[in-house]
């Protein structure tokens, strides 16, 4: 058991969450409304809860006001996690071409702002079997595709950093379940404000936080015993008498610092509001400080 | 190093080329250079001190022309950068070739206003001649990039050939505006003249009307009303990029007219719906 602080009747951990390098992209998603925007960039950010088994980390980073989007109508940045650029790109390519393209009204351009460049328009122009045409304004290209509702406006690449870090995370540990998401929902709130990061598990939680390896062949990852309330009796566990149920909140960011800007805002949620509901403890995950270059320690972040 | 202002001393008998005059050139020379740039066209070969006082002034690396009446072609041909300014009407070829910088006519300019240019901003506040962004004898394509705004109208053949850029016209334009175009913009804000987009393979011939006599060429297609984002997004651009000279006329629902359909018909002339 690691030494402890508290804050506010919650008990933080003298422990560090251990996040890795990543690469990563973005893109504006735009609609005829604010409804069929958050659709679309819902739909596209889709089944992208975790590399291991996804591809991609994806999420909603904000909602964007007609003011902030190229073309004047209302719109969502979405955020999306790689291994490496070049395995973004079959996802980008995937994603937007069956969640955006498909979308009724939607446009698309680029999120990020970065050298290194991944097709948008480039690829996915193809669709128009040749009735496509290429716009050059305010210094970008656009696609203009046809489609059943009109035109599909698609942005013809978008930026992609490898200054990205994924992996940053919060245990929210408490008495019992329901309140223990109250709790750890107020946390992922909080995270939505701060920029360029987002949580990539539904609703921005996840209730199966792992462990590297597993006991069986072919097993990347397995469950976190020593974290897992129903076996706290039963194995070297990391919980007391009195947790029922954890749930962990992953960030992910386009720098470190977002990282842990998003971490200390979760946390900050937890603090201030997490006991109203039961929650009594935060910790993090780790490796050992062995694996990721990247160490987010709570102390630092309170 | 101040700018340099030209004012006309002794008016000419002969039209005057101020090609290669640019505020490059009058960065990098001394004034006696300048002084005894060529601009005559005839044998008598007048240099710029014998028709001009030459004198500092205005921001620096600015180039005031005082016209008062000459007939100069070729001011700020081949421009790279800086800015320019002609004081009075302008001759021909204003801008041809030019890849950067700024060009204000306050009167009037002749034909081939910024043929072939790739790059810069050309404003004029009167009407222009023919051939405005379109093509320089010899060359394969007119305008490739930059931008043209003419406050008044703009003769025939505005944009032959463009392949890239913006020209926005508050007046009307005249007949075959747009001809054989490859690419870019069109704004006609009073209007485009008969035969708008002859030829035309791509591009966008935005205009409020068609002027008396004009009609949509038979090889055009009409393809309905549209509320067209990639409209709302140039929109957008050019009043950024291009703040009171942005267009005024930016409809984002219009009539779509696909052509000319006599070569691929990958062009469109935009209407009010």
């Amino acid at each position: 058991m690691t030494t402890q602080i508290v804050r506010n009747g919650i008990t933080i951990d003298d422990t560090f969450a251990e996040a890795f390098g990543m690469s990563a992209t973005g893109l504006i998603i735009t609609a005829d409304s604010a409804k069929w925007a958050r659709q679309c960039a819902v739909t596209m950010t889709g089944f992208g809860t975790s590399v291991i088994g996804c591809g991609a980390e994806c999420g909603i980073d904000r909602e964007l006001s007609p003011d902030e989007t190229p073309d004047g109508r209302p719109g969502f940045r979405v955020l999306m996690f790689g291994f490496s650029p070049d395995a973004l790109i079959p996802q980008v390519m995937n994603r937007v071409g069956q969640c955006v393209l498909t979308s009724p009204g939607s446009a698309c351009f680029a999120g990020v702002e970065a050298p290194m460049r991944i097709g948008l328009g480039a690829t996915l122009r193809r669709f128009g079997d040749g009735h496509q045409t290429a716009r050059r304004s305010g210094g970008k290209r656009y696609w203009r595709i046809p489609v059943m509702d009109g035109e599909f406006v698609c942005e013809h690449d978008t930026g992609c950093t490898t200054e990205a870090v994924g992996g940053g995370n919060l245990l929210i540990c408490g008495r019992d379940r329901p309140g223990v998401l109250a709790a750890t929902e107020l946390a992922v709130e909080a995270i939505a404000k701060v920029a360029d990061v987002i949580t990539p598990f539904p609703g921005g939680i996840v209730r199966s936080g792992s462990k590297v390896g597993s006991k069986y062949d072919g097993m990347f990852a397995s469950a976190n015993e020593a974290f897992g309330p129903t076996l706290k009796g039963a194995v070297r566990s990391e919980l007391t008498a009195d947790i029922a149920s954890v749930l962990e909140i992953v960030i992910d960011g386009l720098t470190a610092k977002a990282v842990a800007d998003g971490m200390r805002a979760g946390l900050a949620a937890v603090i201030a509001e997490g006991g109203r509901h039961g929650a009594t403890r935060v910790s993090a995950g780790n490796y050992g400080g062995k694996l990721g270059p990247h160490h987010y320690h709570l102390k630092d972040l309170i | 190093m101040a700018g340099i202002v030209l004012t006309l001393k002794t008016q000419p008998d002969e039209r005057l080329d101020f090609s290669g005059l640019t505020p490059a050139m009058v960065a990098l020379g001394t004034t006696n250079e300048l002084s005894a740039h060529v601009v005559g066209t005839t044998r008598h070969a007048l240099r710029l001190a014998d028709l001009f006082d030459v004198r500092s002034g205005g921001a620096d690396g600015d180039i005031t022309v005082a016209t008062k009446g000459a007939v100069i072609d070729g001011i700020g041909s081949g421009m790279t950068g800086g800015r320019l300014v002609i004081d009075g009407d302008a001759g021909d070829r204003v801008g041809a070739g030019m890849k950067g910088g700024l060009i204000e006519v306050r009167g009037r300019a002749g034909s081939h206003l910024g043929a072939g240019m790739s790059g810069g901003l050309i404003h004029v506040a009167g009407d222009c001649g023919d051939s405005a962004g379109g093509l320089i004898a010899g060359k394969r394509f007119g305008m490739t990039g930059g931008t043209i705004v003419i406050d008044g109208s703009a003769a025939a053949r505005t944009a032959e050939k463009m392949r890239r850029g913006t020209i926005i016209v508050r007046g009307a334009t005249g007949a075959m505006a747009g001809v054989r175009m490859l690419g870019g913009t069109i704004v006609a804000e009073g209007g485009v003249g008969p035969d708008a987009g002859r030829l035309m393979r791509r591009g966008t011939i935005l205009a409020s009307r068609l002027i008396a006599g004009a009609d949509i060429p038979a090889t055009f297609a009409d393809c309905g009303v549209h509320d067209l984002v990639i409209l709302r997004i140039m929109a957008r651009n050019w009043t950024r990029e291009l703040g009171p000279l942005a267009p005024r006329f930016t409809p984002h629902v219009v009539r779509r007219y696909a052509g000319d359909l006599a070569t691929i018909g990958k062009g469109e002339l935009l209407l009010p719906a």
